[in-house]
């Protein structure tokens, strides 16, 4: 059988799709054959990302391995998927992590493990959705199936006050995709009104005419949606709490994925769908990004507990990754991207680390914790590495996207440069300084010297560190594919931009006009 | 064995042996046993300087206009225009700093094998110097920025790794947290000065940014990027006034210190500094910057070494003041001069740091030279090769520090100016003295100590002796001209510097002798008060310039070295003066009560720390707390919380409809279906 | 005139059964909301749904289609389910709460 023919994107989302629901229903009582399909089948997404990688043409910055069918017809709904070079690493890092989130709560004890794994499976489903859809529909039922998984995760298998942190995350994140919802529907009909036809494919809804009046609003939405779950400075505090209550292992997801599908929606829909309204808001967002860079970085300093800490610390990196994308130049986008894959390895390799802590010590609370580094060194030294990792040591993999967004940064303003850069100095202190209180000095007497990492944990945290070495060694593997997709998405918002201008139909915004006067992308000289 | 050419293609060795090494030790060490560590710790950076050895008998034996190699190993950044490879570059400079820089890291690791026998961590010990080394070499060997700032961060993880190696100890958690923040706001701006090269000229490449940066950038560009990439020298090198964390950087290992303390990591912005010479000659401005940061740190920190206790400190001050000494060379436009300057310090300073730590070793840890002394007698061999290091260090003629200082103070005499020359020849003066207080406090006089001793072992004995070589005859690459010598070391390093040589600009100093003679006599009387020492200098200084004048420059230069030759004696002898000649033992309270106000300066370090945490430390903290507290919990959250509460409590209103009397609810439906009615 | 209004009101047309239907299904209403028996307020629900049913009868009788006629049958299967099911609930609320009255019936709230 030829290979290639498979729909094989359809398959990366109905198989863990496929999986969670026969955990559901069949494999419910069987705690350990449930966990071992989840795995297999996780793995075998792994396998099949990797199968994608393969295939995938590096130099063609277009929709490739498109899949179309009709869904509802009658609504101009349809079930398109296809992947870019963007939404290519996103998949494969959300593979990885769910197979990785499985290997470490391997040994979490507790009840209902097989509808912990159940869920763990359907996340993937939706995530991998998310990254796939091409259809705002189908993209937004999946931005909602998401939720679900991440509710049960919290609610039942999270810290002590997970009510409240679980409670919180939904509300929030489900307001602001309702906002986003109203605005996809708005879309539908004035698209419909321009063009005569009803249709939710977001490759035909590109270069829609809107009118001004109601795009500030529109876009608002979106860009608050997107801004809710990324989450930017000052819609975050949904993530903290979560973050604090979440499981290891959901936790791992929270940071690695959850928050990753704000940004990258920012890329695939709310720049090519406006891209006026993206080039005008920019210096808001920058702003925004700008503040969450070092406002995380600076609150990191501050806090007590590990989770919470390592929460701010992906806002600070959020900040960073946002601040890439609205500089609109390559670099600043390819940095994105990179950071996004790399945040996503190092802020989950902490984790995981604070997670295995957390067995041990159960406490998060950095005051009752010292001297790790005596019993367990190998544990302090994975810990080391995605420290630095974090820190953004060069050769690593946070580094490059680091200093490719700078880069970008620095070719749009002189001052986003040299802000965003400043939070290097910043990371290093929190960072460091939590090593120091975690690992350093003496540790206070233990009846019984905690034991180290085991087999099995080491494994799971020599994967994610072998990809944060490659990837910082050799990142051109993946810029390379995302170079094509990344200049194909700023011609498409530049080409746009340019566009309108001629038309001269956005004199009522004033945001617009102030645009004019920043010329971008102009090297600074 | 490859010859010819070809062995240009293993440069990438020179830094991927100690890799392999580091990778040994990391992955196995703990498992294989002391001795198959220090086996593969040591053998791999040997290796790694015999490639070096071998390499540098095939660069020699090149024409002068080859003597330069590229060697591309493959793309590492590419995105849009931004292009990094990952390329090394072999030129006269980068020759000398890898052949130093793995030569006496294997001195130094095979010392470790000795000092650091009794450690539980012995493999993670050798783990972090070789992966040290590691970096230490892909950093002189970079062929751009972008590599070479992999090395320049990455000495600086192991110098935190190194120094916080004994991680039960508060201070040295703190102290290399310290060392690791302050580098690193240094190379913030490395970093940003790197991205402005690439905005500027479009690569990173130093051969292609340095071909012609004149035709690129204009004066004030240059100097904007000559100031950035210099402030990370700054932090790296500890030059004031980030100079504060390599004192405490001496919670390390004492062969750390010796390594990465005084002999290379310490000495990397030294290298960037000259590496970029092409830029920062574009600029004047940012020339005079680095000879005033550079004299300013020599200065300082001379004064806090002269009243130090902790014979660590001492040294570690002393470096700080000796590489103040390469970035005043290097301001001054003798870069050839910073880097022989930088070789006979690595050989001189390695071996204090080596020998200290031996003494170190041998009283069970005490580093206060005042509970030292009488040492000479129990340990010869150490008390030997350390005067040979302190007289090499402090310019006695003849060995290898005389000949890179003086021509250091040349330069400094003819592009600088007699006045920066007179406060640079007084730091020499101090130079010889607090490192023969060291000698004469710890090494002379009665015992004050009470331990069982450990003599240091063979492993530890023989890098010393070997040292100790280094250090006499490391001056003679550099013989000057005047001597009789042929300077080979700024011959060889000509064809990157250029131009960049001192070509005697003797007339425009002339001019301005007479007017600064006075002004200089008026600073050394006041330099006076804080050195002892300075009446003799004030006449020194007087003689050469009524002299200096009429002066050819062979002569002028031969003076220069007379001068400078008997200030350093000077300075040894009044430390003899003070510390063995018993007339004199009471001079050194005596002066500290009588310049009460110069002593505590000096003796708290010129209240760097203490300001650097009243203004960044603390506001930091509680500014953070302030955020977390009064920003993010009370307002931000809050509002999050409000919109919450507000929907939650206007929830609270409908359920009294909700009676749960089916007729109510009943009657409801019915008034409803009426009013539907009535209005349709 | 008078004559043809009688002659109108003799002659059984589409009207009388809408009458018809509109008064049952007042009646059914108004014992709804008046009563307190929960068996009487199920009766008049009956009443209410056979109101309707009536209705639906002489309007297709009227139209001259059988889609009225289907779905009267519809509705009075569903009448006795309804009442199948609502008989043993009531059985079960009263064997709990020894109530037939509708007013005490009043946790069912939020």
């Amino acid at each position: 059988m030829d290979v290639s023919s498979w729909p094989i994107l359809s398959v990366l989302i109905l198989l863990p799709a496929a999986g969670a629901v026969f955990i559901f229903v069949v494999l419910q009582q069987n705690e350990f054959l449930s966990k071992l399909l989840a795995f297999l089948i996780s793995v075998e997404t792994v396998v099949l990302a990797v199968f994608l990688f393969r295939r995938f043409d590096p130099a063609d910055g277009e929709m490739q391995f498109v899949e179309k069918m009709d869904w509802i017809p009658e609504f101009g709904a349809s079930y398109h998927v296809g992947v870019d070079g963007i939404s290519l690493f996103m998949v494969m890092i959300t593979t990885v992590m769910v197979t990785l989130a499985m290997l470490s709560s391997w040994d979490q004890k507790g009840r209902g493990q097989a509808l912990f794994y159940g869920f763990l499976l359907l996340l993937e489903a939706g995530l991998i959705g998310i990254f796939l859809a091409m259809d705002l529909l189908l993209f937004y039922v999946f931005w909602e199936v998401m939720l679900i998984p991440m509710y049960f995760l919290i609610g039942v298998w999270g810290g002590a006050n997970r009510r409240y942190a679980t409670l919180k995350l939904i509300i929030y994140t489900m307001g602001a995709s309702l906002l986003m919802l109203v605005a996809i529907l708005a879309l539908y009909f004035y698209h419909h009104a321009q063009v005569g036809e009803y249709t939710f494919d977001i490759t035909k809804l590109y270069g829609t005419p809107i009118p001004p009046e109601v795009l500030l609003p529109m876009a608002l939405a979106f860009f608050v949606a997107f801004a809710v779950k990324s989450p930017l400075f000052p819609f975050h505090t949904w993530l903290t709490d979560a973050h604090a209550e979440a499981p290891v292992s959901g936790a791992v997801d929270i940071t690695g994925l959850l928050i990753k599908t704000g940004a990258y929606a920012l890329l695939r829909f709310l720049l090519p769908l406006f891209p006026e309204f993206s080039m005008s808001f920019a210096p808001i967002v920058v702003a925004m990004a700008l503040i969450a860079n070092l406002y995380g970085a600076m609150l990191a300093a501050a806090q007590n507990d590990l989770k919470r800490l390592i929460a701010y610390a992906s806002v600070s990196h959020v900040g960073l990754v946002i601040l890439g994308i609205f500089v609109f130049n390559v670099q600043g986008i390819d940095g994105a991207v990179f950071m996004m894959v790399s945040i996503a390895l190092c802020s989950g390799g902490l984790f995981m680390v604070v997670g295995m802590i957390y067995k041990r010590s159960g406490t998060k609370d950095i005051s009752q914790l010292g001297g790790l580094w005596k019993d367990m060194p190998v544990l302090a030294g994975f810990f080391m590495f995605f420290v630095v990792a974090s820190v953004g040591l060069p050769g690593l993999s946070n580094f490059v996207g680091e200093f490719l967004i700078f880069v970008g940064a620095f070719k749009v303003s002189v001052l986003y440069g040299v802000v965003a850069a400043f939070v290097m100095v910043l990371t290093a202190v929190y960072l460091l300084w939590m090593f120091w209180r975690v690992m350093l000095e003496k540790a206070p007497e233990r009846a019984t010297p905690w034991r180290d990492l085991s087999m099995a944990e080491t494994v799971t945290l020599t994967i994610p560190a072998i990809i944060v070495v490659v990837i910082g060694v050799y990142p051109k593997i993946l810029l390379d594919r995302i170079e094509p997709s990344a200049l194909k998405l700023l011609g498409q918002v530049k080409k746009e931009t340019a566009q309108m201008d001629d038309l001269g139909r956005w004199k009522s915004l004033r945001l617009v006009e102030r645009l004019k006067e920043v010329k971008r992308d102009k090297p600074w000289r | 064995m490859v010859e010819g050419r070809e062995i240009f293609n293993l440069l990438w060795l020179v830094p991927a042996i100690p890799l392999f090494g580091a990778l040994f030790n990391c992955l196995l060490g703990y498992r294989a046993g002391n001795l198959v560590v220090s086996i593969v710790g040591c053998g791999s950076i040997g290796l790694s300087f015999l490639l070096s050895l071998c390499i540098f008998r095939v660069f020699y034996g090149l024409p002068v206009e080859d003597r330069q190699i590229e060697l591309c190993l493959f793309q590492w950044i590419v995105s849009g225009d931004f292009q990094a490879p990952l390329d090394l570059l072999l030129d006269p400079l980068s020759m000398v700093m890898i052949t130093m820089v793995s030569g006496v890291s294997f001195l130094i690791h095979v010392y470790s094998v000795g000092y650091m026998a009794n450690d539980k961590c012995f493999a993670r010990y050798f783990f972090y110097l070789n992966l040290f080394v590691f970096f230490m070499l892909t950093l002189v060997l970079a062929g751009n920025f972008l590599v070479l700032y992999i090395g320049w961060e990455g000495v600086g993880l192991c110098s935190y790794l190194l120094i916080s190696f004994w991680y039960e100890r508060r201070s040295a958690a703190a102290a290399g947290l310290k060392a690791f923040v302050v580098t690193r706001f240094g190379d913030f701006f490395f970093a940003l000065g790197i991205i402005l090269i690439f905005l500027q000229f479009g690569s990173l490449h130093f051969c292609s940014v340095f071909a012609n940066p004149g035709e690129v950038i204009g004066v004030s560009m240059a100097t904007w990027i000559a100031l950035l990439i210099f402030v990370g020298a700054v932090g790296k090198s500890a030059q004031v006034p980030l100079h504060t964390w390599l004192p405490d950087a001496m919670e390390a290992p004492t062969p750390v210190s010796a390594l990465i303390h005084a002999a290379t990591m310490v000495t990397a912005g030294v290298y960037l500094v000259a590496r970029c010479y092409p830029i920062f000659e574009l600029s004047p401005f940012s020339l005079q910057v680095v000879a005033i940061v550079g004299l300013l740190t020599a200065f300082i920190s001379a004064t806090v070494a002269l009243v130090h206790t902790d014979i660590k400190k001492i040294l570690a001050f002393s470096t700080i003041s000796q590489l103040g000494h390469m970035f005043l060379a290097l301001g001054v436009g003798a870069p050839g001069a910073a880097i022989f300057h930088l070789l006979t310090h690595a050989f001189a300073k390695a071996l204090l740091f080596l020998g200290s730590g031996a003494v170190i070793h041998a009283l069970n840890d005490e580093m206060d030279i005042r509970k030292m002394g009488g040492l000479r007698r129990y340990i010869p061999a150490t008390f030997f090769t350390f005067t040979i290091g302190a007289l090499a260090m402090s310019g006695v003629p003849g060995l290898a520090g005389f000949f890179s200082k003086d021509a250091i103070l040349y330069a400094t005499f003819v592009n600088g100016g007699p006045l920066m020359w007179a406060l640079i020849v007084i730091t020499a003066s101090m130079t010889g003295f607090y490192t023969f207080r060291i000698i004469f406090v710890a090494f002379f006089g009665v015992k004050r100590w009470d331990v069982h001793l450990h003599a240091p072992g063979k492993a530890m004995i023989l890098p010393l002796v070997l040292l100790a070589l280094l250090a006499i005859t490391g001056g003679y690459m550099g013989v000057p001209h005047v001597l009789g010598g042929s300077d080979r070391i700024s011959e060889f390093l000509s064809p990157v510097f250029g131009n960049a040589e001192v070509h005697g600009s003797l007339g425009s100093s002339v001019e301005g002798v007479a007017l600064a003679a006075e002004e200089g006599g008026v600073v050394e009387g006041e330099a006076a008060e804080g050195a002892p020492q300075g009446t003799e200098t004030a006449e020194g200084i007087a003689g050469v310039w009524e002299t200096g004048i009429q002066m050819s420059e062979k002569s002028l230069e031969m003076l220069l070295m007379l001068v400078s030759a008997v200030m350093a004696l000077g300075g040894i002898g009044l430390a003899f003066y003070f510390y063995v000649y018993s007339g004199g033992r009471d001079v050194p309270t005596r002066l500290s009560e009588k310049f009460r106000v110069a002593y505590s300066i000096f003796t708290n370090g010129w209240y760097f720390d203490a300001l650097y945490k009243a203004v960044f430390v603390d506001p930091y903290m509680k500014l953070s707390t302030f955020f977390l507290k009064a920003v993010d919990v009370a307002v931000i959250d809050n509002i999050v919380r409000g919109v919450a509460g507000s929907l939650l409590s206007a929830g609270n209103i409908l359920p009294g409809l909700q009676l749960g009397v089916v007729r109510w609810y009943a009657t409801v439906m019915v008034l409803g279906a009426i009013i539907i009615i009535l209005y349709i | 005139m008078q004559a043809e209004v009688i002659q109108s009101l003799l002659v059984v047309g589409p009207s009388h059964f809408l009458v018809l239907g509109a008064t049952l299904f007042s009646l059914g209403v108004l014992g709804f909301l008046v009563r307190n028996n929960i068996i009487v307020l199920l009766m008049c629900i009956e009443l209410m749904i056979n109101g309707a049913g009536i209705t639906f009868i002489a309007f297709c009788r009227q139209m001259g289609s059988l889609e009225g006629q289907i779905f009267v049958l519809f509705v009075m299967v569903v009448a006795a389910v309804e009442i199948a099911v609502g008989l043993s609930i009531v059985v079960l609320v009263f064997k709990n709460r020894a109530t037939l009255n509708a007013d005490e019936m009043e946790v069912l709230k939020w």
